[in-house]
């Protein structure tokens, strides 16, 4: 699969960041064909999250470029990233806190349509029933008129899957959709993204500490320790890959994250 | 050209004072996270207890010994003051939002002029000349004052001293640890709570000696505190906050610029210092040596906001009839009094538009109600406008101010924010002061009286209470548009907003214009309401009061604003005619309101009706 002929949805060309004199991306290069759901691994602090804020504009590359449709994004700010279909979540999740479960979505749903400038209407009102449709799809559906502050936190990043979604993208980033889940809730997440990205053809990139759940779902898997990509290839071939073990899964079985509530 | 060495020498020597504030205000800021509004009350007790501490010495030890001892002494005792303050307030508001910090150290601020007011009375003092350097020298033949030639090397010694202190001792390294990351100091298993102390006592020690060096140059008097304080916002932001080299940097060339400020234009020396910090601002929005501060927020999105339910619907609708009726049963006093407590509701309503479900923290929202006062004064006093197109040229003034400053805020936040806000405020306000004839100057434009239909005061109530009640509705209407909630959402979350495609900046900007347009009809009726109107409708203490009514009712909801306005203007009314020292009773009920009660009557409203869960709660335990 990684060597497709497919033309690139997504293609990061030798990306560079560093933080002060923490080189966090040193020269990433991706391409991730259309339709593919590629997951990125490695160890903490390997660059995962940088590189996912240099992809959706969240953050501006030192050097390099990041193309979408063979279009350069250089210079655009996510919000426009957004309105050309790539939807995403945050590795802590980010959803509004003075709204409820519904009115996030809504909210979501408003900006989609090109709403939020409208001052008459009552927001309340607009877009309930495909809020609730996806409400129901991320299995959310009898939460809705709940505070986001008292959602469990696995059920916050369902609710920001289902944020990612209100603009029917095309491109999906996914940055650890799985942390703070019990292991089973942590399958029917990754079932479901990648039924809907089936479904709909959305290129689906994500990162993921549960090794399991990585080589069960993914097509491919690009691993990166300190900012340069390590190896990049099928399940299959990434794990045979000696280097791959030494760094990072040699470490011991599964190498799992703790649940990030304390980063809350 | 000797003149103007002096001149500039003069202005290095007024940079030591602002420097020692200036310094103590952003080292606090550093460790603790907390803007010390009531730096500036400090800075005065420094001065007034220099003066009687001097005194008190000088039958014992004498002019030189008494002198130089009480400098000192009283900028130890002062901290030592501040110490306590510390311990038994501010502890409690580390963790809470900006907000209530400023409002909870003005607070101190006003309890402090109370204070010096008892003890010193309300008449200026003049202290004692320096011993020992009383003379003057002679510099290319000009003579300067032999003690400002010693203040000059001041500024710069506590400058090197603070560098030493921070880079060489434990403590200076556990403060600058401290400054840059919180979490670490808790790691490094410091006490945290005595590292705050000593910070805070030691930023004020700086503060009050900066008062207490003052005594030789200039009278002291009461208002210095609040004086001294809109000068060290100004510096500190244009050093960037937390910056001890960008303080001295920044006091150096605020008073360079008042020194030759006064020399060029001498009407506009505060209109001079609050553009240049806009101009700093504007390319540098973290100040010149000042590191980005990760957004603030005004409210801690906590719980979702509620559609009025059936019972307070009616409840409202009662109220209103109630208020409909008062030409009934009120006299006419009586009734102006009302008109007076309608107009501001509005006008909290329109600031809580702003902070409640904007989240932009403003300590200068008076500016807006001044600039809606003056524009409707202005078109009746020369343009001889009727007052229905007065009512609407306040608004449209104010809707002016509010795009330009919106336009100049659109990357801060937070308490660079605050102080945008208040030096705009001022601004407006030294405008409208030195303006002359056009303006009124000080005197103010008197005759603004409503046209004849509305003139006696039933009527006008009435037109008050009518375009009141519907400028209410129209703000609740705005907050829960989709509008109103792409607002609220950039609050509750910069970063999901941006990723769901909704332009923070602009929508904030439209935010404060329409606050602007709300707050500016509230100062238009007054205007008529009062039949005049003054600079005053610009100060600070206007601002402020905006604020402890939006605090009193509590942010969350729009019903708690306009009931905070109800109560406060209500008491304060009664207060400013019965009670001689209504500031310090102000003081003491902001503290007591952001210490103990954040979430203002609403939240005790909340308590009693125990509502429906609202989750876990979003403020965390100290650690
Ligand atoms: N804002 C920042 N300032 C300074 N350094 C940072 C910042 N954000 C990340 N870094 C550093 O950059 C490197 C890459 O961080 P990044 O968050 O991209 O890693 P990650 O692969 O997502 O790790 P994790 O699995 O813990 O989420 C790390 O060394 C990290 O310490
Ligand atoms: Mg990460």
């Amino acid at each position: 699969m990684s060597c497709s002929l497919l033309p690139p949805v997504l293609e990061a060309r030798a990306l560079r960041k560093s933080y002060g004199g923490v080189v966090a991306v040193a020269g990433l290069s991706l391409s991730v064909p259309r339709g593919q759901i590629l997951a990125l691994i490695g160890p903490n602090g390997a660059g995962k999250s940088t590189t996912f804020n240099l992809l959706t504009g969240h953050l501006s590359p030192d050097s390099g470029d990041v193309l979408l449709n063979g279009q350069s994004l250089a210079g655009l700010p996510p919000r426009r990233i957004w309105r050309m279909g790539v939807g995403r979540t945050f590795q802590v999740a980010a959803t509004f806190g003075s709204m409820t479960v519904l009115e996030n979505i809504q909210m979501g749903l408003i900006s989609a349509h090109n709403r939020y400038r409208a001052l008459w209407p009552w927001a309340g009102a607009l877009y309930r029933d495909q809020a609730m449709a996806l409400l129901d799809l991320v299995g959310l559906g009898p939460l809705g008129p709940l505070p986001c502050a008292t959602l469990a936190y696995g059920d916050v990043k369902r609710l920001e899957l289902a944020l990612a979604l209100v603009n029917d993208p095309h491109v999906l980033l996914m940055d650890e959709p799985t942390a703070g889940m019990a292991l089973a809730e942590r399958e029917s997440v990754m079932e479901l993204t990648v039924t809907l990205a089936r479904q709909r053809t959305i290129t689906v990139v994500f990162t993921e500490h549960d090794m399991d759940v990585v080589f069960r779902h993914a097509d491919r898997v690009a691993v990166i320790n300190r900012g340069t990509l390590l190896a990049d290839g099928t399940p299959d071939e990434v794990q045979q890959n000696e280097q791959v073990r030494d760094v990072y899964l040699g470490r011991g079985a599964t190498y799992r994250k703790q649940a990030p509530d304390a980063e809350r | 050209m000797d003149f103007l060495l002096v001149q500039a020498l003069n202005g290095l020597a007024s940079a030591s004072s602002l420097f020692l504030v200036a310094s103590g205000l952003s080292l606090i800021f550093g460790v603790t996270r907390i803007v010390n509004f009531a730096h500036g009350a400090f800075y005065m007790l420094g001065a007034y207890g220099a003066y009687s501490l001097y005194r008190l010495l000088l039958p014992l030890l004498g002019t030189g010994w008494g002198f130089w001892l009480a400098l000192p002494l009283t900028a130890l005792a002062v901290a030592a003051v501040a110490a306590l303050v510390e311990i038994l307030i501010l502890r409690r508001l580390y963790d809470a939002p900006e907000l209530l910090q400023l409002l909870a150290t003005f607070g101190l601020t006003l309890i402090t002029e109370d204070l010096v007011l008892m003890v010193w009375g309300a008449e200026d003092l003049l202290g004692p000349r320096a011993p020992g350097l009383k003379g003057a020298v002679s510099i290319l033949g000009q003579k300067f004052p032999l003690y400002d030639l010693a203040l000059l090397a001041v500024g710069p010694v506590v400058w090197l001293a603070l560098r030493w202190w921070l880079t060489r001792t434990r403590w200076g390294l556990l403060v600058r640890a401290a400054t840059q990351d919180r979490a670490m100091v808790a790691a490094l298993g410091v006490n945290q709570a005595w590292l705050f102390t000593g910070v805070f006592a030691l930023g004020v020690f700086l503060a009050a000696l900066g008062g207490a060096i003052q005594l030789p140059r200039d009278a002291i008097h009461h208002g210095m505190g609040l004086q001294v304080i809109v000068a060290v916002f100004v510096v500190v932001v244009i050093g960037g906050l937390g910056s001890i080299s960008g303080a001295l940097l920044a006091s150096v060339l605020i008073a360079e610029l008042n020194a030759f400020g006064i020399l060029l234009f001498p009407r506009i020396t505060l209109v001079l210092m609050f553009l240049v910090m806009a101009a700093v601002l504007i390319v540098r929005p973290s100040g010149l040596l000042g590191k980005p501060q990760a957004p603030a927020q005004a409210v801690s999105p906590s719980r979702p906001w509620q559609p009025w339910q059936p019972p307070v619907r009616w409840l409202l609708l009662a109220a209103v009839g109630l208020a409909a009726s008062a030409p009934l049963w009120l006299g006419d006093y009586r009734l102006s009094v009302a008109s007076e407590i309608l107009i501001f509701m509005l006008f909290a309503a329109s600031l809580h538009l702003m902070m409640g479900v904007g989240g932009l923290i403003s300590f200068g929202h008076a500016a807006f109600f001044g600039l809606g006062a003056y524009g409707a004064a202005l078109s009746v006093h020369w343009l001889q406008a009727p007052m229905g197109l007065a009512l609407l040229n306040g608004p449209l003034l104010a809707i002016a101010g509010a795009i330009l400053l919106g336009g100049f805020c659109l990357r801060l936040s937070g308490v660079y924010l605050a102080m945008l806000t208040l030096a705009f405020a001022q601004i407006v306000w030294s405008v409208l002061f030195q303006g002359g004839e056009w303006s009124g100057g000080d005197n103010g434009l008197l005759g603004i009286w409503p046209q004849a239909w509305a003139a006696s005061p039933a009527a006008f109530y009435g037109l008050t209470l009518a375009v009141v009640v519907l400028a209410i509705l129209l703000i609740r209407r705005l907050s829960l548009s989709p509008f109103g909630y792409a607002v609220r959402g950039c609050r509750d979350n910069p970063l999901r907003a941006e990723a769901i495609g909704l332009p923070r900046g602009p929508l904030h900007w439209a935010c404060m214009v329409f606050a602007g347009a709300f707050a500016g009809l509230a100062g238009a009726l007054y205007a008529f309401l009062k039949g005049s109107v003054f600079p005053d409708s610009v100060a600070i203490p206007l601002s402020v009061d905006g604020l402890v009514m939006v605090m009193l009712g509590g942010v969350q909801s729009l019903t708690g604003p306009v009931l905070g306005a109800l109560v406060y203007k209500g008491l304060s009314m009664s207060l400013i005619s019965a009670v001689e020292y209504w500031r310090l009773i102000l003081g003491g009920l902001i503290v007591v309101l952001a210490t103990a009660l954040p979430q203002g009557l609403s939240g005790v409203i909340d308590l009693v009706r125990r509502a429906p869960p609202t989750g876990p709660s979003t403020e965390e335990p100290r650690p």
